[in-house]
């Protein structure tokens, strides 16, 4: 029921020229002003500066409004910042609506200006139609626990915990490896300066261990996460050490007894550790852990142990879970190193005299195992000349297409740390680029080279190994030169890719984040929001979220800290009210058993009592509508996403030009803000499609389908993210098997199939909509008009039966 | 196609793949005739399908030196396709009147002849003999001269005068 | 074991017969049945690809089509003429519109392809159908001792879309040639083409490029080479007479064709094995293997 006296304010914003360049912002101003409800209709330069936003909260007191639409960029930029303008110009921040016609619009269609605008029109139009219906909601505001976790003890999680810990507030540091440090720890020297990399770390990691905030949890695992921004609760399972860490006091004892010997990964596998071990001396915590895999079980430790009067061995241990609440949680789970032997013309793996850059770093290590003796496995023999060979797996579209950011650096920091060690060795880098972006790494490049480094601006085809000498021969084309090279050297060292962590996938999903197309953490937003994820509450620090050096992820992990800390510095915190809640009036738990609401939640949200209606628990309602969706009685509804507000905009968008017209429903996490990419990428498509945002593909009944047919559209699609990356965990899942069963029942109905679509794609694939948007039109276009509406029409009884029988 | 035109489409399609390339020479590192050949050279042939001039390369001998190994392709960090490319001038080429390579239209005349490259010697009959070889079938060259009528192969070779 | 539909091409049955008739007595011991295809012709050869693709298309889809029409696969000796049938037939599988105008022209001589026909190359049915497992236990003299340079040729294994082997570190030749009691000696530059493709169009590339291979491979220390393609044969076998080493000698290195060896490692005498025919003298390397016998 759409309240008696709505009052709309339309302000059609410029946003300089990225809207009124394409869009003629007056003419969508002007059209507007004739909608039913609206009272004052504007454009202007700048909707979001200061004049433009006082101009709204003038406008309210001086025309009594009581709902605003703004026409500008995309809801996930600015409704925020609008909720507030409306707010302090006196209206309720939910009865405000925001038309998307800058990422949607201006920006991918700006080759066609008339048609962008009709557009527009449509845009706005159905903005107004959604604001007609909208309710004042009043936010939630949930109590937050001060406290928070890091995940992944790395440089940035290390920083970002001290950070908080050091800002008071309690800090759970968990790391997956049973020492804190990382990839730095392994590190020899650091790019620029030639820092020792343990010796700037170690202290870090002690003053980790000291904090009283921090509780540092190792050997252990994020399993499951439940809630929301201020309310996370969180189980972590321990895994065994089989040594009691109160007990342990590091001696090593145990260690000198053990028997057994097995590669220490630590060191790359160049050296050995014991099946009872530490990483590496400066480990945090100073505890011994047993690799059951390799432990023969001859307890000989658990003796010595016992002599040393402390029993802290224990090879009963069990797994264990903690669980404990906190307010935020920063990622800062770091990278893998790709497996270049993957490279297979780069015979690492198979030629004993490749090797990777890591390996060589522990080797040039005064503390590793070659003891800063670098060495050619195949004969122990100190190299004459060595290659490094960069972009192994890297900017590859059969690798990683993605540059892998911090390698030309570091292989400029190896060949220096080799040169200055082994003056006459002769050592090449082979090369495509050399990106030394920032402070000091040019000039370090310049050192190099004055160092007598050769460089050779080419990318081998292939490594080959003479079976006599162990010796390798790169061919290239050596570019700069311009005729073909084959380089013989003793040893090749490979600066391969970075991928994502292992597990980056599992955890995406216990937090339910997004990871890009290169499967690294993706970020809210590229520029303005590089630490936050799209989740409220969740940040990410380091190379978790894409490659990055020391300054970088360090900067990154104050800077997440910083966002954790505006939150769980508050008591409250302030929860969108975009929550499902029954009418029970109309709930049929009431006569029959039914619960279908709650099966479809996945935060068990509702509560079903046999015999009375299904309740909501709010702050365990996350919003993404399924179970409004597949209630069989339709008594569910989602606030600011009703029924009617969702049709009105069905409606509004299909009054002109139906036959022409896409109706998408996008999904707010993934599908639009695809779309949104799309847009702000600049890829050019057909105009066709009208976006219908819902928070989650869940939402989408199928009586908006027939709905939209049976108002004439051309074509419909649903969309919503990827399966396992669905924000709200099972949204998309239902959704598809709701709406599946649709292109059957279409058909029957006469409506080509193919006019009905349903696709699932990333927050990150802007490519992948525009080029679907195109083949829709395309689709479209064959068929024509008439064919539309004939089968629209023919369909017309049949859909009409479907919407009259409910649910 | 005879005019010196080469629709933009065309052009574009090729030159959108060559485009791709970021100069980084695997394919020149592998090129068995860029090594012992220096008028051959990829990485320059794909830099002026961009740069310079597509008609030059076109009607350039260049192109025809390629042995296509494909070894370019299968190292091409960025997917430009070059033996490919390569193959698909030929064929602008030839459909502009380009001459292909003497050694091409010998061995396709005696195609359209015979139906097979080489042809049927007493010498190689009775080699065939000794090793108790079959006589060899025909090859169906009536189908095949039937299957080739109007075609650019039959303009280009068949027809063509000498060789 | 399967039968196929031998694809023989040009330049085996009528330069190379030896190796026609090595390949047939292989796989005879092995019970692999070889119906002839009637009126195939010329796969057709790479040269046309350049010239008029369309064409080539056409006449490599008639080849198809009569082995489709025997209701069998195609088994082939030649990398060019796999190359060819095996490209042309996983694009006109994939692509239907491109089938539909290929039948429209084939239509004119009554023919038509409809996708039911596979190709295989020789390496394919011995390393796959007889498996080598079978072919080791048929091994009675093997030939210890002898460094073999194993040349793959190009279009076995490139483009990766022919799904043979690895396209740049292909393994199945080399284990072909293990189990005959040889070892495959690694040579640099084993990738590289023997230059058959270009050796037309220009002569002085085409030799460059066998000195060149050759080169590396008596570098390696190889007894001789092993080749699975009658183009690398003459390349490597033929135009080794033409050409001088670095010092200014001839190489000397005797090349086989794969059966050869192993008929020789299951027993064969060499005198069944027209090796006189090959234009590079195999005395040497005969004696080697045959001088432990």
């Amino acid at each position: 029921m759409k309240p008696d006296d709505v009052r709309i304010g339309v302000y059609v914003c410029h946003c300089g020229l990225n809207i009124a360049a394409v869009v003629d912002c007056a003419q969508v101003a002007e059209a507007s002003a004739k909608l039913p409800d609206v009272v004052v209709s504007k454009d202007y330069r700048y909707m979001c500066s200061d004049p433009g936003q006082e101009m709204i909260k003038q406008d309210i007191e001086k025309h009594d409004l009581n709902r605003v639409v703004v026409a500008a960029c995309s809801p996930r930029m600015h409704e925020p910042t609008f909720r507030k303008c409306v707010e302090s110009g006196g209206i309720n921040p939910f009865l405000f609506e925001m038309a998307n016609i800058r990422e949607m619009d201006s920006w991918c269609h700006s080759k066609v200006p008339e048609e962008a605008t009709e557009k527009a029109k449509d845009l706005v139009a159905m903005a107004v139609a959604k604001a007609r219906y909208l309710r004042p909601l009043d936010t939630m505001k949930v109590p937050v626990t001060p406290s928070s976790l890091v995940i992944g003890g790395g440089v940035a999680g290390i920083h970002a915990a001290l950070d908080l810990a050091d800002m008071g507030y309690k800090v759970y540091l968990v790391e997956r490896s049973t020492t804190i440090g990382g990839k730095m720890a392994q590190l020899d020297k650091t790019f620029p300066t030639l820092d020792c990399s343990i010796c700037i770390l170690g202290p870090k990691m002690v003053e980790v261990d000291q904090h009283p905030n921090i509780e540092l949890v190792t050997n252990a695992e994020v399993v499951k996460v439940d809630g929301y921004i201020g309310n996370f609760h969180v189980t972590v399972r321990k895994n065994p050490r089989y040594v009691d860490e109160e007990l342990c006091n590091g001696c090593g004892e145990c260690a000198n007894v053990c028997p057994i010997e097995v590669p220490n990964t630590y060191e790359e596998a160049l050296g050995p550790r014991k099946a009872i071990y530490v990483q590496f001396p400066q480990a945090i915590p100073m505890r011994f852990t047993i690799d059951k895999d390799a432990c023969i079980e001859c307890y000989k430790c658990v003796d010595a142990c016992y002599e040393q009067g402390r029993n802290a061995i224990d090879l009963s241990m069990t797994p264990e879970e903690m669980e404990f609440d906190v307010g935020t949680i920063t990622v800062a789970t770091g990278y893998d190193m790709y497996d270049p032997s993957q490279v297979k013309e780069y015979g690492y793996g198979v030629y004993d005299n490749v090797v990777t850059a890591l390996e060589i770093e522990r080797m040039v290590n005064a503390a590793g195992p070659t003891f800063s003796h670098v060495v050619r496995p195949s004969d122990r023999e100190e190299p004459k000349t060595v290659a490094f060979v960069t972009c192994v797996g890297s900017r590859d579209e059969r690798a990683q297409i993605y540059c892998s950011g911090f390698c030309c650096m570091y292989t400029l920091k190896n060949a220096v740390l080799l040169k200055d060690h082994f003056p006459d060795m002769d050592i090449y880098i082979i090369f495509m680029d050399m990106r030394t972006n920032f402070k000091g790494y040019e000039e370090f490049y310049r050192r190099a080279r004055k160092m007598g480094i050769k460089f050779i601006r080419g990318h081998p085809d292939e490594i080959f190994e003479d079976p006599e000498t162990g010796n390798l021969i790169l061919s290239l084309e050596d570019l700069s030169a311009g005729r073909p090279l084959d380089l013989e050297v003793e040893m090749v060292v490979l600066s391969q890719a970075v991928v994502p962590s292992k597990g980056t996938k599992e955890l995406s999903q216990i937090l339910t984040v997004s990871t890009d197309s290169s499967g690294f953490f993706l970020e809210s937003h590229p520029k303005l929001k590089p630490v936050d994820a799209a989740t409220d509450g969740i940040y990410f620090a380091g190379s978790a979220q894409g490659p990055k050096d020391i300054p970088y992820s360090v900067a990154q992990a104050s800077a997440a800290a910083s966002r954790s800390a505006r939150v769980i510095s508050h008591d409250e915190w302030e929860i969108e009210p975009i929550i499902a809640y029954v009418d029970p009036d109309k709930c049929r738990n009431t006569t029959v058993k039914c619960g279908v609401c709650a099966t479809k939640c996945p935060y068990g949200a509702i509560t079903v009592v046999e015999g009375q209606a299904a309740v909501v628990t709010p702050a365990k309602c996350h919003g993404c509508g399924t179970c409004v969706a597949d209630c069989p009685s339709n008594a569910i509804s989602q606030q600011h996403f009703t029924d009617a507000q969702i049709i009105s905009q069905i409606h509004a968008a299909l009054e002109k030009d139906p036959e022409n017209k896409i109706l998408g429903f996008l999904c707010n996490w993934c599908s639009y803000a695809g779309a949104d990419l799309a847009g702000i990428s600049r890829h050019q498509f057909p105009p066709n499609l009208r976006p219908i945002r819902v928070m989650c593909s869940g939402r989408v009944k199928r009586e908006f389908v027939y709905e939209a047919f049976l108002k004439g559209a051309g074509m419909v699609m649903v969309s919503g993210c990827h399966f396992a990356d669905c924000h709200y965990i099972t949204g998309n899942y239902n959704a598809e098997k709701r709406i599946k069963p649709l292109f059957r029942i279409l058909e029957r109905a006469g409506i080509n199939p193919k006019r009905f679509r349903l696709e699932w794609f990333s927050a990150a694939e802007g490519e992948y909509y525009a080029r679907i948007t195109r083949e829709m039109v395309d689709f479209m276009g064959e068929l024509g008009e008439d064919q539309i509406r004939l089968e629209n029409e023919k369909a017309g009884p049949f859909l009409e039966r479907m919407l009259n029988r409910g649910a | 196609m005879t005019s010196d035109e080469i629709p933009k489409e065309i052009v574009d399609s090729v030159r959108s793949r060559a485009q791709l390339c970021f100069g980084c020479g695997v394919c020149m590192g592998g090129c068995p005739v860029a090594r012992v050949n220096e008028k051959f050279h990829p990485r320059r042939l794909i830099r002026d399908l961009v740069f310079g001039s597509f008609m030059e390369v076109l009607r350039g001998e260049t192109i025809w030196l390629c042995a296509q190994c494909h070894i370019c392709s299968e190292t091409c960090p960025q997917g430009v396709g070059i033996s490919e490319i390569i193959v698909d001038l030929r064929n602008l080429a030839t459909g502009i009147g380009v001459s292909p390579p003497e050694s091409y239209i010998g061995n396709l005349k005696q195609l359209a002849e015979t139906g097979r490259t080489v042809p049927v010697s007493s010498r190689v009959e009775r080699l065939r003999n000794r090793l108790g070889l079959d006589k060899l079938g025909p090859a169906a060259a009536e189908e095949i001269r039937a299957l080739v009528r109007d075609t650019k192969f039959e303009e280009l070779i068949v027809d063509k005068e000498g060789a | 074991m399967p039968e196929y539909a031998l694809f023989l091409g040009c330049m085996i049955p009528l330069r190379l017969p030896y190796m026609e008739s090595s390949a047939r007595e292989l796989l005879k011991r092995f019970d692999v049945e070889l119906i002839e295809m009637q009126d195939a012709g010329c796969c057709p050869e790479p040269s046309l690809k350049s010239v008029d693709d369309e064409t080539w298309t056409a006449l490599a889809a008639r080849n198809l089509s009569i082995a489709e029409g025997m209701g069998l696969d195609i088994l082939t000796l030649c990398n060019g003429c796999f190359e060819t049938l095996k490209t042309v037939d996983v694009e006109l599988k994939g692509d239907g519109k491109l089938k539909e105008r290929v039948n429209k022209r084939l239509a004119a001589v009554g023919r038509e392809y409809n996708g039911k026909t596979d190709v295989k190359h020789l390496v394919e049915v011995l390393t796959g159908d007889i498996g080598l497992e079978n072919l080791a236990d048929a091994v009675e003299k093997p030939l210890e001792g002898l460094r073999v340079a194993a040349h793959y040729g190009c279009h076995l294994i490139r483009p990766n879309s022919l799904e043979v082997d690895d396209p740049l570190r292909p393994v199945l030749l080399d284990r072909l040639i293990e189990i005959t009691g040889a070892s495959s000696v690694p040579y640099f530059k084993r990738n590289l083409c023997c230059g058959a493709g270009v050796s037309g169009v220009d002569d002085y590339t085409g030799k460059a490029l066998v000195r060149y291979k050759l080169g590396w491979v008596d570098k390696a220390k190889a007894d001789c080479m092993a080749v699975v393609c009658p183009f690398c044969m003459l390349q490597y076998d033929l135009t080794q007479t033409l050409v001088r080493n670095e010092s200014g000698e001839r190489f000397n290195l005797p090349i086989f064709y794969y059966p050869e060896m192993l008929l020789l490692a299951m027993g064969a005498e060499s005198k069944e094995l027209a090796f006189d025919m090959h234009r590079t003298k195999m005395d040497q390397v005969l004696e080697k293997i045959q001088g432990g016998r």
